[in-house]
Order: C-alpha cells, then structure tokens, then sequence
C-alpha cells in the first residue's frame, strides 16, 4: 500500500526504465590488493573528522601554497592570455582575499566516512504478478534539484517484489538522469588492481585520488579501498610532499593517525625542520584517539618539542627512530644558530 | 570490367617478353590511359593466367607493425635520427593550392593496404608509428602542454582517419590511467554526508 502511494505521488515526475542492461549490471568484485588495507569499519571516524577542532588542524597542516593550488589544470579547458594590472594596496588586498576564497574552495576536504550499509528496504511484494516481465523495472524520481542521495529509485524484480534499489543501482540511475562531470557509468579501469599499481609506481597520487572523487561517493567501500592503497603507497615510499597543498593531504593524515601510522610522517616533517605541523599532528592524534598515554600528561600545547617528546616516549612505536630524527633536528637548530652567531661576532656586532 | 581490360593488356605485353612499365599508352582513349598509369592497380598475369598485385613496397602498409615494435622504435637511435627531439608532426608540411590551406586534412592516405598519396601524413608516412593506448610516447606528441587537449589536426596536419584513432586511443589512455590529466573539480556539500548530532558535540569539545 505504502509503495502505490509513493508512486502516485512522484507519478509526475517519474520516469520508469525497463533497464535490460541492469541485470548484467553487479559491480564487479575486484581482487583486493594483497598489503594490509585498512578501512574504517569499526569505529565510525565522521564525528571526529567533521568536529571543529580536527577540521582547523586538518586544514592548517594541508598548508596553502597558491603555486600549486592555482597550478595550471590540464582540463581541456579553453586558455586566456595572462591579464597584467596595476592595482592600489585595497584592491590587491582583495584580490589576495578573493584568492584566499577560492583556495579554502579548491581544497576542501572530501569527506571522511564510514562503509556505507546495503539497502534492503522492501516496499511490497507481489507474487501475483510474477512472471510478468524476465526484466527488472526501475522508477526514478527525477524531480530537478534533489541532491543525488535523497532521489528516490525503486525497482520491480521479475519476481514481483517492490525494493528501493541497491546504492550501485541508484547511482548508475543518477548518471544515466543527471550525469555529473567526471563521473563514468562504468568505473575507469584505472580502478582495477593490475592498472592501479602501475599508476601509483608513476606517483600520480591526486590524479588517482582526483578520480576516484569524481568516479565514486565518499562512503563507498570502492572508494575507500582505493584511498587506502593510495595512502599507503604513499607512506611507503614518504612522498607525502605531492599531496601537500592539496585537498587530499588532510584525509591523508587523517588515515594514518587513524591507524597509528604517523611516524614516517613525523620524521619526514623533521627533516623538513617542520616542528608546528609534527606537533599538530601530534595533537590531531590526541583528539582521535582520547585514550592514549601522552595525553594524561599534561604538556603546554604551545611547546611543540615538549609535546612531540611526550608522543615519542608514551605512544609512538618507533621511539629509535623518531628520536634520533629528533635528535638530528635538534643538532641542526643548534648548528644554525652557533653560525649565525659566529657570522656577528666576525661581523662585531 | 577495369580489370580484365587490364589483364588482357598484361598477358599481350608478356607475349613480348617485355617487363611491364609504370606507365603506358594502350589506347587513344584518355580514360583507360589514366587508368593504367596507377600503380595500385598494376597487374601481372602469372603462367595460368591467375592475377597477383605487384606492390610496391614503400608504399605498402600490409603488414601489420605489433604496438611493442612502435614503442621500441620511438626508444630507438633511428627513431631520434630521424626526427630529434620534435613531435613526429613538426616537420610536415602540407600540400595544397593557393594561398589557404583546405579546413580538414585528407580523409585518409591508406587506401586498400597502399599509401594513394603522394605526400602521405605524418603518421601514414611512418610505418612503425601505430596509435594506440599503450604507445604514450607518441600520443603525448599530439597532447597540448598548455591544456591537456588533443591537438587539433590543423596544427598536426594527421589524415582524418589518423586523428579518429588517435582521439580513442587517447581515450582509452585515460581510462587505463597510462595518461593523467585534471579531472573535474567535484565540490562536497557536507551536510549531504554527515549531520552532527548532540551527541557528538559532546564528544568531541
């Protein structure tokens, strides 16, 4: 009864496919990769990643370098000649903020979320009119303006059952009505396990990333397996400095703080001599996991060696390595600062 | 009907035991003459009188050139020889009349298996350049470094044909991820994904 009401509303604005194609359609299950791959499946990460604090870190260790947030696109898009203006301060200044603006757009953060659970929502069933069709039927609403989640698609099995249709039948639904840019009705084989590894031996990290936005929703189990293998690829061989200034460095860190993976990170960080980000990380750490050691103790948040310090001796599993980066780093400060010091006094000053 | 005409003026020219020439008048008739004078259609009648094609073999594109050759061959000493450090399309110049070049290029150089051109483009002109996905090097000459796009085949000069397999092997490039470029800006609306609840506020302050 629910389901006859439902489609007498949308009646207008319904459109039915008698979508052959739909029953060859199952994603394909693709091997999974063979290194440890971790999800978010047991804890659900949204609340942190959207909580405020985590967001401001987030977003003040992605860094913005307008160089390469303004990069020249390889987007087919049509060129313009440079424009060269004078301009009075105010009007630079707003042409900075403007720039400031657009850049906070470009890296935006794609949303961190849990695996998505399947529908199977059953709306009726109606055995008596099994047999009628060998082919799925499959309603979608296509009232103009409802965001892609909230669209309403519904099939008829030939069994006679009325479900709302799975995610993947949903979303194909979505891109045949309302295709959206970069969005294929079939994932690039680019996806697929053979390919993948190829492309992440070039390093082409946000191409991969980029696409994968593009391609899938953020809390499908594709995506984030593809994520995943990106990230790791990119621990392995510490070459987070690619994504840096991207939209994908945040989810980035995010991932490997989230699985207790921040040590290469913390001493790649150091031997850039880049102590506020480290200390940053080690707080993003703190907020995600509140039971860890090193918060217990108290450590003025402003010192960022004494708050690394207490990372490293309380929970980092590495503690050799990172203290000897630590160590290093120190040895340089000082280093500098003998020599600068030197420089005066041959100066006389 | 052409071609019997043609045979017949082959076998009485092996009854002289002459070699056949490129060219040569059979008739007062203008049309059969040109007719005879194209080298694709060149034949000679073997003792049974059974027809085999004499092919030239500068201009025979019968053999099928495997993509691993090609990617070989843009690696290789000949290769850089030939065309340095330039695009395979730099140096080609386009033949036409008057003082502006036709809008679109050739339909194609190749027809039946043989080059029917004289000045072939500079893709048909190589036998060992075959666009495919695989063959990155080569596609790259033909990407924009500005802006990611195909070239247009006014600037490459490459036959029609040519430029079609060139934009599907592009294509398929990008979907095998052997070519990057920038992929459309997607933007999140946030609250589509996640709605905080109370709960969670207190969670996380």
């Amino acid at each position: 009864m629910a389901a006859t009401v439902t489609l007498q509303v949308y009646f207008r604005s319904i459109f039915f496919t008698n979508n052959a194609v739909l029953r060859s359609f199952q994603r394909k299950s693709w091997r999974h990769c063979s290194t440890s791959v971790n999800i978010y499946n047991d804890r659900d990460p949204a609340p942190v990643f959207f909580s405020e604090n985590v967001q401001t870190i987030l977003k003040k260790i992605t860094g913005t370098d307008f160089n390469k947030v303004f990069r020249q696109r390889f987007d087919e898009k049509k060129l313009s000649p440079p424009e060269y203006k004078f301009m009075t301060d105010e009007e630079l200044k707003q042409k900075m903020k403007n720039a400031e603006r657009l850049s906070s757009k470009i890296l935006q953060m794609p949303p961190v979320l849990k695996e998505r659970q399947a529908i199977s929502n059953i709306l009726s069933r109606d055995p008596a009119i099994t047999g009628f069709e060998n082919c799925k039927f499959v309603f979608t609403d296509i009232t103009y303006g409802l965001p892609d989640r909230k669209r309403l698609v519904v099939v008829r099995d030939p069994d006679g059952t009325l479900r709302q249709a799975s995610w993947e039948e949903a979303e194909r639904m979505n891109q045949i009505y309302n295709p959206r840019p970069g969005r294929k009705l079939k994932p690039p084989k680019l996806f697929q396990e053979e390919h993948l590894t190829n492309v992440l031996e070039r390093g082409e990290y946000e191409f991969v990333l980029d696409s994968a936005c593009a391609q899938f929703e953020p809390d499908d189990p594709e995506y984030l397996r593809i994520t995943s293998v990106v990230y790791e690829s990119v621990d392995k061989k510490r070459c987070y400095q690619l994504l840096h200034s991207t939209r994908h460095y945040g989810p980035l860190c995010f991932y490997l703080t989230w699985n207790k993976k921040i040590e290469n990170l913390l001493i790649s960080l150091l031997q850039q001599e880049k102590l506020e980000a480290c200390a940053d990380i080690v707080r993003l750490y703190q907020l995600i996991h509140t039971d860890c050691k090193s918060k217990m103790i108290n450590v003025d948040p402003n010192q960022h060696l004494e708050l690394l310090k207490a990372y490293v001796e309380h929970d980092s599993l590495q503690q050799q390595q990172l203290q000897l980066a630590i160590q290093a780093y120190q040895e340089i400060v000082r280093e500098r600062q003998q020599y600068n010091e030197n420089v005066k006094t041959a100066h006389g000053l | 009907m052409f071609r019997r005409l043609l045979c017949t003026f082959n076998t009485l020219s092996s009854h002289t035991a002459t070699p056949t020439p490129l060219l040569r008048i059979i008739d007062a008739n203008p049309v059969r003459c040109s007719l005879v004078t194209s080298t694709r259609l060149r034949c000679k009648a073997s003792e049974e009188g059974e027809v085999q094609e004499e092919r030239d073999p500068t201009k025979d594109r019968s053999r099928v050139i495997p993509v691993e050759t090609s990617m070989k061959y843009i690696k290789s000493e000949a290769y850089h020889t030939t065309y340095g450090s330039d695009p395979v399309w730099k140096i080609y110049r386009r033949n036409f009349k008057g003082a502006f070049p036709p809008r679109k290029t050739r339909k194609t150089c190749i027809r039946a298996k043989m080059i029917a051109t004289g000045n072939p483009c500079p893709i048909c002109r190589d036998e060992y350049l075959v666009l495919d996905y695989r063959n990155v090097d080569l596609l790259k000459q033909f990407i924009s470094e500005h802006n990611g796009a195909i070239l247009s085949y006014s600037m490459t000069n490459i036959c029609q044909r040519r430029h079609k397999e060139l934009q599907v092997a592009v294509l398929k490039a990008r979907d095998y991820g052997l070519l990057t470029y920038d992929v459309p800006f997607r933007e999140y609306e946030y609250s589509e994904y996640y709605t905080p609840s109370k709960n969670d506020n207190k969670l996380t302050t």
